[in-house]
């Protein structure tokens, strides 16, 4: 809480006061989220910089390893990740690129994941591609019946 | 009451509402924190249970339900199943359209095996649209201004009216989208002043002209007239994004050898890139694409990425042909009207497309950039006009004590007089007129299908008293009085609105006047009333647009004819291809192409359509076999001299050959006398053989005469 609140400040001038914690507060964690980008950007840095690639799996470990620091860093910014293979597709949260039958998986379960998804404080930034599983289709008359 | 403003769009909707203090709209942000909501429903079935999605949820299970999710409902909205517009609907759409039950020929959908008007569709998306609203306000929204296209007819705002009743929302006006834009963009007149605007519309997947007349009269009232309007219905902000993701793919291949449009995971990242770049495009001279791992290279060669630059020069180039297609029908539009660009005061731009620099570059160079305005959101201004309407349209004010009256009260609360004609009281004074003339198709001189006009194109409403023609019946009891709405001279060529059919009773002559009246209410609502003057003879008729166009002959009698209508159907069709063959010379080149089209349509019918279209297409060719002008006159003689004796066949060839040289001279003033002549023959060659021929001949089937 803001610390330099003047004395006998109204209601009005109270929320002000709050209002600029928040700013301030959301600013700090902008500040986090840029410092954590920025590490990842001198990773990338350094591996480029490093000449010639000799060995592939080294070379994929280093990516790897970026890749799990970038993704922590925007989790521990308030970011969710959507798509994830056996989650059942909700209309909100994934959006259905492709339907596969034939897959002995329940009707909607996530078979593939095109596309990452995103959610941060209750908001779907982006909802995540999938691919879902589907029984065979039927004829609908036969359903009818 | 909370009124809001929505347009209510063929891709996606926007809603606004109005702010008393700052004079201005606002755009509100739906459920899912975004401005736009798909205009998109569809049905979820798991575990036995049914839901229905709307806006991005049902975009998101498109691909899940691919027939049970409706996209573009607003291309059906009040059209009939037969109507061009749903055939081109049914051939690019994944959901099944089909025509309603007991002979009502409005097209319908299918959702989930359920059968559902485009109006129910529509207010399943309204409802939405009016609870997010109403969650973004914290209060309860209970009145709306909705927006349609310029060239919706009667039945589509009718079908949209009654969508927004289903929604639970109080219509305050169904108004105009160049009109609502020209509201949003504030145009000022002075007084007097008139004013020519043209709005260019190009949204995602549609592009509409308009061209709007403004005015201000002597009490401060503005005026505003869709003049004309064109467009095509198929052109959009999407053909840009296909065009981007193309030169990718071009990219791809230059730079691999590999040809990625079978890889989907690939395409819609592509289409995610292409949009992005697009409106980098707007801003910037060029745009990086890139896509890291975007496909699989051949052989085990790993991941490829896309890595490429479009410049604004190079997308100008791709996307030039489809602008220079909306200009062509920009000029076409002018052509229309015989105007020129200079006679155009104002050009709007309406629709997220206009705001790529080639596309507005290209209207300004046209129009001259001082005319050109995009200064309000092009995307949002449509609703915005909306908006501004719904908070600031106070009622109408009693004609008789001058209190004010909700909207769509038809009495005074107060004095309970009628409140027709009664003025709005609203802001921007906002005074339409009609866009398209309304009257009754009937018999004028030789032609049996004339459209006379009783509400001209462009009559203020609503009207302040009926408007009233006389007429004469013509060969019987029985009054039939088909209502038209649209511009052609041609009854068939427009809008059937509905019939009114009546029995003259033995008390009044049969060679009578009658008179026919038109009332047009605020909501277009049509009041059609026959009388004969001198006599207790009234009949009248509000026409729901909305409903199905013609009354029907029971069920039964179809049983008992169904084979001949379809046999009927087959042979009319034939005839008339023989009918255009022998004597297209002598149509009108409009009547021809309308013909096609009915020929088309007959085609149509004959192998998907039930009895009930089989006969009205019957009755359309008919109508075009005999409603032909002189070539009809050629057809009759033809039917004539087949077994005449040999003087009358010779009279009637002559008479022929000489409105044929007539004709082809040019000389409309002696071919009218010649054809008059030969309708004479006609009739005694007839007469002398009576035969059944004379019956289709002359048979004007109820239709009123009007002379002049």
């Amino acid at each position: 809480m803001h610390q330099n609140r003047p004395p006998g400040g109204g209601l009005e001038d109270l929320l002000a006061l709050q209002f600029q914690d928040q700013l301030a507060e959301q600013d700090e964690q902008t500040q986090g989220l840029l410092k954590a980008i920025v590490d990842v950007v001198d990773a990338f840095g350094r591996l480029l910089g490093d000449g010639p690639v000799a060995e592939g799996a080294v070379y994929r470990e280093n990516i790897r390893l970026i890749d799990k620091e970038l993704k922590k860093a925007v989790l521990e910014h308030g970011v969710e990740l959507i798509g994830v293979l056996g989650e059942s597709a909700e209309p909100d949260t994934h959006l259905v690129s492709e339907v596969r039958t034939g897959t002995g998986r329940p009707d909607e379960e996530v078979v593939e994941v095109l596309q990452q998804g995103y959610r941060f404080r209750g908001r779907v930034l982006r909802p995540a591609t999938v691919t879902v599983a589907a029984p065979e289709p039927k004829n609908r008359t036969e359903e009818q019946r | 009451m909370k009124a809001i403003g929505i347009d209510l769009g063929t891709t996606n909707s926007v809603v606004t509402r109005y702010n008393d203090v700052r004079g201005t709209a606002s755009v509100l942000a739906n459920a899912e924190s975004e401005t736009l909501t798909p205009s998109v429903v569809g049905m979820r079935e798991r575990d036995g249970s049914q839901k229905l999605l709307v806006g991005r949820n049902a975009v998101n299970f498109a691909a899940r339900n691919p027939t049970d999710t409706v996209v573009s409902v607003k291309r059906l909205m009040g059209r009939d199943y037969a109507h061009e517009t749903v055939a081109q609907a049914r051939d690019r759409l994944t959901y099944e359209i089909v025509p309603g039950a007991d002979d009502d020929p409005r097209a319908h959908v299918v959702i989930a095996g359920k059968h559902y008007t485009p109006a129910e569709v529509s207010s399943i998306i309204l409802d939405k649209l009016r609870r997010d609203a109403a969650r973004a306000l914290g209060e309860e929204v209970t009145h709306a201004v909705i927006t349609v296209p310029a060239y919706f007819l009667d039945a589509q705002r009718a079908a949209t009216r009654e969508a927004g009743t289903q929604a639970g929302l109080t219509v305050k006006k169904i108004i105009d989208e160049p009109t609502a834009a020209a509201v949003a963009f504030g145009l000022e007149l002075n007084d007097q002043e008139r004013r020519r605007v043209l709005v260019y519309d190009l949204g995602g997947g549609t592009f509409d002209i308009s061209i709007l007349h403004m005015a201000k009269d002597k009490d401060g009232r503005g005026h505003f007239q869709v003049l004309s309007f064109t467009g095509d219905s198929w052109l959009g902000g999407d053909d840009f994004d296909h065009a981007i993701v193309n030169r990718i793919i071009e990219w791809v291949k230059a730079d691999s050898g590999v040809d990625p449009t079978g890889d989907k995971k690939f395409l819609f990242v592509a289409r995610s890139k292409a949009e992005e770049a697009k409106r980098q495009l707007s801003q910037l001279d060029d745009a990086d694409i890139v896509i890291p791992a975007a496909y699989r290279m051949p052989e085990g060669g790993g991941l490829g990425d896309v890595d490429m630059v479009i410049t604004r020069d190079e997308y100008e180039a791709m996307i030039q042909p489809l602008v220079e297609r909306t200009m062509r029908l920009v000029q076409q539009a002018l052509a229309d009207q015989n105007l020129s660009p200079e006679d155009i005061s104002d050009v709007l731009l309406v629709g997220g497309s206009t705001l790529t620099p080639k596309v507005y570059e290209t209207v300004e160079s046209y129009f001259g950039a001082g005319k050109v305005r995009r200064d309000v959101n092009p995307m949002e201004c449509v609703a915005l006009g909306a908006g501004i309407l719904a908070g600031t349209m106070n009622g109408v004010e009693c004609p008789s004590c001058a209190r004010a009256n909700e909207e769509d009260a038809e009495v005074c609360e107060g004095c309970h007089q009628s409140l027709t004609g009664a003025r709005t009281l609203d802001a921007p004074k906002i005074y339409e007129v009609t866009g398209m003339a309304l009257g009754i198709g009937a018999v004028r001189g030789a032609q049996q299908d004339a459209f006379v006009p009783i509400i001209p194109r462009g009559t203020p409403y609503p009207l302040p008293e009926p408007m009233k023609r006389s007429f004469n019946t013509t060969d019987g009891r029985r009054i039939r009085v088909p209502v038209y709405e649209g511009d052609s001279t041609v009854a068939s060529k427009n809008t059937e609105q509905g019939v009114v059919e009546y029995e003259l009773p033995q008390e009044i002559d049969v060679n009578t006047r009658v008179d026919v009246s038109f009332n047009y209410d605020s909501d277009r609502i049509v009041t059609v009333r026959i009388s004969v003057p001198g006599t207790h003879m009234i009949k009248e008729m509000t026409l729901r647009t909305d409903t199905p166009r013609t009354l029907q002959p029971a069920a039964q009698e179809y049983a008992e004819e169904n084979i001949e209508w379809r046999q009927q159907l087959t042979a009319t069709a034939a005839e008339t291809h023989r009918f255009l063959e022998t004597h297209g010379e002598f149509i009108d080149p409009a009547q021809t192409l309308t013909i096609r089209r009915h020929l088309e349509q007959a085609e149509r019918a004959l192998h998907f359509s039930d009895d009930t279209e089989c006969q009205r297409m019957a009755n359309v060719l008919r109508k075009d076999l005999y409603g032909s002008g002189v070539a009809s006159q050629f057809l009759l003689a033809e039917r004539a001299t087949a077994g005449a004796p040999p003087e009358t066949a010779r009279q009637l060839n002559n008479a022929v050959a000489d409105v044929r040289r007539s004709y082809q001279a040019g000389n409309s003033e002696l071919v009218g006398e010649q054809t008059r002549l030969l309708r004479t023959l006609i009739a005694q060659a007839f007469t002398e053989r009576d035969v059944a021929e004379v019956d289709d001949a002359v048979d004007f089937d109820g239709l009123l005469r009007i002379d002049e």
